[in-house]
């Protein structure tokens, strides 16, 4: 029995016809990049796994290494055990993914630590092993790191989100305490920013967490939006969840949104385009009876935490790409009756931001920008 | 002018959803008061349904002339009738159109499904017209 030798464009044809690809280089070779589709068997393994993993001696088989040397005695060893159709690319492989052959870099694997951290998410089929490199690449930014924005930050630190930025120009009052669980008794009178990467920095040294110590406004606000992937909205003032609205709505960032008075809260995901936006909800600003602030109207501590533990749901959701999120769906609850409630919100056609006329003048917009 | 929409608090649409789901099987009505000019609805004044029907509404007569003239005390103004839909979308049914005898707006809670949905109506003779309606009111952290 013998083999052939082929170079890259007559492997690619044959791998194209249905040769079987066989990588016989060391695993760690592999890992760096290899032909899409091959299957990995280093050459001190292939006498213990030819028989069973190649069990068809008629099959077409395309066998390859770095260069074709190492392959050369893989295919020459291959067709003494009785393969009938071996053929050895004598060629450097790096030159099938230069010539556009199918290539697969793999991700980079979870390193043994972060395999034990993140244990138990990884167990979920939705997350795995790929979910939870995705969320360790993820940038999520939390706007305002106070009732909404410490539980959400605190859950998607501990989650393993890889960046996450925090904005906030407010003070650590005494006040704030009894629901802003990222700050502790001896923060009082921080920055809530630097408090906040403080206690994230404790609960997860892997996430990066970024300081943003200002408020966010119309001038700031696409500069400190764009690098994320994902915006949760913890903010106080309503002025601030229009800027946000309108330049995530531009940016096309998502944003989970989440609000609370007393014992009820409620929480929604803004995926411009997909659903409703903050403005279809409020074209024009509430009157202010209807915006009462905590300051103002109170509230029992945990239902931030409630309100907020649900968007760094939503948050994870987003990134993972899995489940149903909230987009066009508004959950809303009512902890003193210890009751759930879910209304539909509709897009409003004629939103202001994101309504069609909006739309086609950005798109316009866009396409008359070189 | 007066507003050709409602607005609702999203308390006031969480409150609806979970009166029309205590009501059940029956359809829940109440009359919603605020500010007409505006369309800002303010306050939700949840009335027995006379009829205790899967399938019609009759708000209960003293409850209405109660509720009226609570409104009126506290200087606000009528501006929506509510009713739920057990079991049928959020449209108003033949039935609705016939009696919608006050002239303000018709919101309507479709039970069906996971996710409720509450559409506003403007009941002219025997035909309705959608109104836009928005759930808002977002309050603070």
């Amino acid at each position: 029995m013998t083999f052939r030798q082929v170079g890259i464009e007559e492997g690619r044809r044959l791998a194209d016809e249905g040769y079987r690809v066989i990588d016989v280089r060391e695993r760690v070779e592999w890992d760096a990049g290899h032909i899409g589709g091959a299957l990995l068997i280093p050459l001190g393994e292939l006498a213990s796994r030819a028989a069973t993993e190649l069990p068809d001696r008629d099959a077409p088989l395309l066998i390859h290494c770095r260069s074709g040397a190492r392959s050369e005695r893989a295919s020459a060893w291959l067709a003494a055990q009785g393969y009938s159709n071996v053929v050895n690319l004598r060629a450097l492989v790096a030159d099938w993914q230069k010539a556009g052959g199918a290539w697969e870099e793999p991700a980079k694997a979870l390193t043994p630590a972060q395999s034990r951290r993140y244990a138990r998410q990884v167990l979920i089929p939705d997350v795995g092993e790929a979910g939870q490199r995705r969320l360790l690449e993820a940038k999520v930014l939390v706007v305002g790191a106070g009732g909404l924005g410490s539980p959400a930050a605190l859950y998607l630190a501990a989650a393993g989100i890889g960046t996450l930025g925090l904005v906030d120009d407010d003070v650590v009052e005494e006040s704030n305490l009894q629901r802003q669980v990222l700050h502790a008794t001896e923060a009082i009178g921080m920055a809530k920013v630097d408090s906040a990467q403080a206690t994230l920095r404790r609960m997860n040294p892997e996430t990066r967490v970024i300081a943003h110590r200002e408020r966010l406004e119309a001038g700031n606000v696409e500069r400190l939006i764009a690098p994320y992937d994902v915006i949760v909205d913890g903010t106080d003032s309503i002025d601030t969840r229009y800027v946000l609205n309108d330049a995530a709505v531009a940016l096309r960032r998502p944003v989970v949104h989440a609000a609370v008075y007393r014992w009820e809260g409620q929480v929604t995901t803004f995926v411009p385009l997909e659903g409703p936006c903050y403005r279809c909800l409020h074209p024009v600003q509430p009157p202010q009876e209807l915006v009462p602030a905590c300051d103002v109207a109170g509230v029992l501590g945990v239902l931030p935490g409630i309100a907020g533990m649900l968007q760094a749901t939503e948050a994870l959701k987003l990134v993972l790409g899995v489940g149903d999120t909230l987009v066009g769906r508004l959950l809303t609850f009512d902890g003193r009756r210890g009751t759930f409630e879910e209304i539909r919100i509709p897009r409003d056609p004629a939103c202001p931001a994101c309504g069609q006329a909006a739309a086609s003048a950005q798109m316009g917009t866009a396409a008359a920008t070189p | 002018m007066t507003a050709d929409g409602l607005t609702i608090p999203a308390s006031m649409a969480r409150e609806l959803v979970a009166y029309a789901r205590s009501e059940l099987p029956y359809e829940a009505c109440g009359l919603l008061a605020g500010d007409l000019e505006s369309g800002v609805a303010s306050t939700f004044h949840p009335a027995r349904n006379a009829m205790g029907s899967p399938y019609r509404f009759d708000i209960d007569a003293g409850d209405l002339v109660r509720i009226l003239h609570g409104i009126e005390a506290d200087g606000q103004e009528l501006i929506a009738v509510f009713h739920s839909h057990p079991g049928s979308a959020a449209v108003p049914s033949p039935t609705d159109l016939r009696e919608a005898h006050y002239p303000v707006l018709q919101l309507i809670a479709s039970l069906q499904g996971p996710a409720k949905v509450l559409r506003a109506w403007r009941i002219a003779g025997t035909t309705a017209r959608e109104v836009t309606l928005r759930i808002g009111g977002a309050i603070s952290s």
